[in-house]
């Protein structure tokens, strides 16, 4: 039972907010890499076009925070979960930039470079996006086991760009791959090894926002 | 619609009933005003405040050396006057301060025979007749006597006609109320001298000391019976207690100045204790609590900060006391008697303005215009003393609290 | 072996009934010297009662029974030999609506100290003087001290209340509530004074204003129902509740 119905009610929509931008960023995500893996310009422009809409919730969100800070003046959980919100999107917009960096690599390469396929792209894409949800899924039900498991996730990915570092290299000097399309696919591949660090940085404020501290210091 | 109608009328019928009220009432108060002063103005004069009510009679006939004097006026008289050059006194008919005809001396000449008088009663100074004194009769050897009730013009006619008197009754102006406003006052006095600090002390006990019981709420309840109970019933107890008690103690014989502010006092005491309760209950707790708070005592608390925030309401209470002592008369009847008297004493009889009234009004015939013309003093001494009081608790407040009120 | 410090209290097992009504029950806690300790918690929580027994102003209230013991310093303030009056010069209050008494403004502060007999006009203006600079309120008031104290703003006059307290010099002051009948910037002043106040006394603040609990206070206990939920420094109380009914309560979850 609360007295603050209107609060509760505001904490939830921020909440669902979130998650909605997560969705948006997570589908940029898939989007970006199958535009670039199958070279299609016009979903790579699309999905350029749909970041639009993430950074529109960055700043629907931020303002709906500052709102209830304004006017609701919250403290312990509340102070740290609005808080969180306002750290967590910041990182979800970087994501989405970074869905859109993969496309705009599509379009540079687009024209006379000849696709190579690495399975542990879509892999990594896989893992980065899961990351991004189980973070978004661990602040909503206030799992703090499940944000310590995004943390620990981020080797997966880490993995995955050394393996596929590895076999690019492998690939140039038996000169099976254009290197153009080498060097792409390696800024790619960083792009979603940053994707996942975003991802991590999510899950420690959600770790934040539950406990109140911030890479094992208590910082509120 | 029609239910804004019905909501007018009723409107309109309760104001009605307001207006119509307070005209009702205002008409009736300016119709005493109206009464009082119409009857009792004209004889409202300085002589009826500082006068004797008794006038000083006396009996008195000539010393047998005197000459006539058969001088002129030095005067000039009105058409109303009768001047006997043979004796050469002046006379006219007037009315005293009580309302009645009398006979007034308008001039005496210094040669006139009854200028100076032999006294027949008791004493051997000669008396002076003088101007304003009332001539009630005056006898001759030969000649009816005159008296004052047919008239001056009579009286100078038989004087000019004799040459001597055997003698002459004459008293001296009386009538004024003296006594009783000196009365009046110091009942005003010694009553809230009684009343206000026991009044006061039982309220501030009652409301500040008294722990919240059955035994405090009776007697609040009988305090609150008392100032039902008929002014009358208390001066029966004036009169069985106090009056007592004052001739044990003092050299009173009968009922007294101080048995009769004895008795108000009693009277006061309800009404003072609870004027004084009501207006220490309004005064916030915050304030006890404050004091107590700064490490005053519950005493410091009640005297320093309750009792004088009370103030305004305990003159209030004085107020209505001085009402009340100056209206009340049937109490007084018993407790300190209904004798009209000059020289006031605490120990002596002695009567109150409104006793005045009672017993003018009991004379036979009743005298209306001189119990207006009292009426009219006390609402003057009323208004006097309210302003006083007005004044003075202003000035208390101003000082005391800093609050200009 | 408990350690006394004069002007800090220690409350032991202080329980107190209105009749038989629970006000207080249990309570255990040691309040810091010279520092400003918040009491919250819901209307009716017996914060307000508690901020009473410090001062012993329940004794005011027919059918209050105080049992446990409350040490001010060394002093049992609840056993037989302490001196009610001793004890409220030492330990001043400030009520909720400011309570001027109805006398001028030199004579509001000086009034506690006429009460202890202290009748030389120097030392008492020199007094006066001191307390209404030390309550900030000595330069607004300075050409007007034999104004009405009525005559003040609601501010003014809680500060005027203040000063009337400091003028006494006790080691604590208690506020009931001092803000809630001020305008927000009489309030600031209010608790910018109490900040400052803190350097030389021990305070203790009712508040049902949490925001100003955080501002202000240093340490925070949350009544419930009589009891002590949670008691401990403002800033821990107030991001890390250790008490479910703490975190309710401060984040308006209460019930």
């Amino acid at each position: 039972m609360t007295y603050r119905v209107q609060f509760e009610k505001e904490l939830e929509d921020l909440k669902i907010d979130l998650i909605k931008m997560g969705d948006e960023v997570i589908s940029n995500i898939k989007d970006g890499l199958k535009s670039f893996l199958t070279m299609d310009g016009e979903l790579a422009q699309a999905t350029i076009k749909k970041d639009k809409i993430v950074n529109d919730y960055e700043i629907i969100i931020e303002k709906k925070c500052l709102q209830i800070i304004l006017k609701e003046q919250p403290v312990a959980k509340d102070l740290r979960l609005i808080t969180a919100v306002l750290k967590m999107i910041t990182d979800l917009e970087r994501i989405g930039d970074h869905a859109a960096d993969i496309s705009k690599m599509t379009i540079f390469m687009q024209e006379n470079t000849k696709p190579y396929t690495v399975k542990q792209m879509a892999l990594m894409t896989e893992a980065s996006q899961k990351m991004i949800k189980k973070a978004l899924d661990s602040f909503v039900t206030r799992n703090l086991e499940l944000a310590y498991e995004v943390i620990n996730d981020d080797d997966e990915v880490d993995e995955y760009f050394l393996q596929v570092k590895k076999i690019v290299a492998q690939a140039i000097r038996n000169n099976e791959i254009d290197a153009d399309y080498a060097l792409y696919l390696m800024m790619v591949a960083k792009y979603l090894e940053r994707i996942s660090d975003h991802a991590v940085n999510i899950g420690e404020w959600v770790v934040f926002s539950i406990l109140g501290e911030h890479k094992h210091d208590v910082i509120f | 619609m029609s239910k804004n109608k019905k909501r007018k009328a009723s409107d309109f019928v309760l104001n009605s009933i307001t207006y119509l009220s307070s005209t009702v009432s205002l008409i009736t108060l300016l119709g005493i005003l109206i009464f009082i002063f119409g009857q009792g103005f004209k004889l409202l004069n300085v002589d009826l405040l500082v006068e004797n009510f008794e006038s000083q009679g006396y009996v008195a006939d000539l010393y047998d050396n005197v000459r006539l004097c058969n001088c002129e006026p030095t005067i000039e008289f009105d058409e109303n006057t009768y001047y006997s050059p043979k004796w050469g006194v002046a006379l006219s008919d007037t009315t005293d301060l009580l309302g009645r005809t009398v006979v007034k001396v308008e001039f005496v000449d210094k040669d006139s025979p009854l200028y100076k008088v032999r006294d027949k009663g008791i004493g051997n100074d000669p008396i002076e007749l003088r101007d304003e004194y009332h001539i009630i009769r005056i006898a001759f050897d030969e000649y009816p006597t005159a008296l004052s009730r047919y008239g001056s013009e009579n009286m100078i006619n038989y004087l000019e006609a004799n040459d001597s008197l055997r003698e002459i009754e004459f008293q001296t102006e009386g009538g004024g109320i003296r006594g009783s406003i000196i009365t009046t006052l110091y009942l005003i006095v010694l009553t809230l001298a009684f009343a206000l600090p026991i009044g006061i002390a039982a309220a501030i006990y009652l409301n500040e000391y008294a722990p919240a019981n059955k035994v405090t709420k009776l007697m609040r309840s009988l305090i609150e019976t008392l100032t039902g109970v008929p002014s009358i019933i208390y001066g029966l107890m004036g009169l069985a207690v106090f009056v007592p008690l004052t001739v044990k103690l003092t050299s009173a014989t009968g009922g007294n100045l101080l048995s009769g502010a004895m008795t108000l006092a009693v009277i006061l005491l309800p009404i003072i204790i609870r004027t004084t309760e009501e207006s220490l209950k309004v005064i916030p707790d915050d304030y006890r609590q404050a004091s107590l708070a700064l490490g005053a005592s519950k005493t410091q608390t009640t005297f320093q900060i309750v009792l004088p925030s009370a103030v305004p309401g305990i003159m209030t209470a004085t107020l209505l006391a001085i009402g009340r002592i100056i209206g009340e008369s049937a109490a007084l009847v018993f407790a300190i008697g209904t004798a009209i008297k000059d020289e006031v004493s605490l120990t002596g009889k002695s009567t109150s303005l409104a006793v005045h009234i009672w017993a003018m009004m009991t004379d036979e015939p009743a005298n209306i215009e001189l119990s207006a013309t009292i009426a009219i003093i006390i609402m003057f001494i009323v208004v006097i003393l309210n302003i006083l009081i007005k004044i003075i608790s202003g000035r208390y407040m101003k000082r005391k609290m800093g609050v200009s009120s | 072996m408990k350690q006394f410090v004069e002007g800090a209290f220690s409350i032991e097992n202080l329980t107190l009934f209105y009749g038989n009504k629970l006000a207080l029950n249990d309570i255990n806690i040691d309040i810091h010297n010279k520092q400003v300790t918040a009491l919250i918690g819901p209307s009716g929580c017996g914060k307000s009662t508690f901020l009473r027994t410090l001062n012993r102003m329940n004794d005011l209230i027919p059918n209050c029974k105080v049992d446990g013991s409350i040490y001010y310093g060394e002093e049992n303030i609840y056993s037989q030999e302490s001196d009610v009056i001793d004890l409220r010069r030492r330990i001043g209050m400030v009520f909720q609506k400011p309570n001027p008494f109805p006398m001028s403004i030199y004579e509001n502060v000086a009034y506690g100290l006429k009460c202890q007999g202290i009748k030389d006009k120097n030392i008492l203006q020199a007094a006066v003087k001191k307390a209404l600079v030390d309550a900030a309120l000595y330069e607004e008031v300075k050409d007007r001290l034999k104004e009405s104290a009525l005559s003040l703003s609601g501010g003014q006059q809680q500060r005027l209340c203040i000063a009337r307290a400091i003028a006494m010099s006790p080691d604590v002051i208690l506020m009931d509530e001092p803000t809630s009948a001020l305008d927000p910037i009489a309030t600031a002043k209010i608790e910018e004074l109490i900040t400052e106040l803190k350097k030389d006394y021990t305070i203790i603040i009712v508040t049902h204003n949490m925001q100003q609990a955080l501002r202000i206070s240093d340490y925070t206990a949350f009544f419930l129902m009589g009891e002590i939920i949670e008691y401990g420094k403002t800033s821990e109380l107030f991001s890390h509740p250790k008490n479910p009914k703490t975190e309710d309560y401060i984040t308006g979850r209460f019930g």
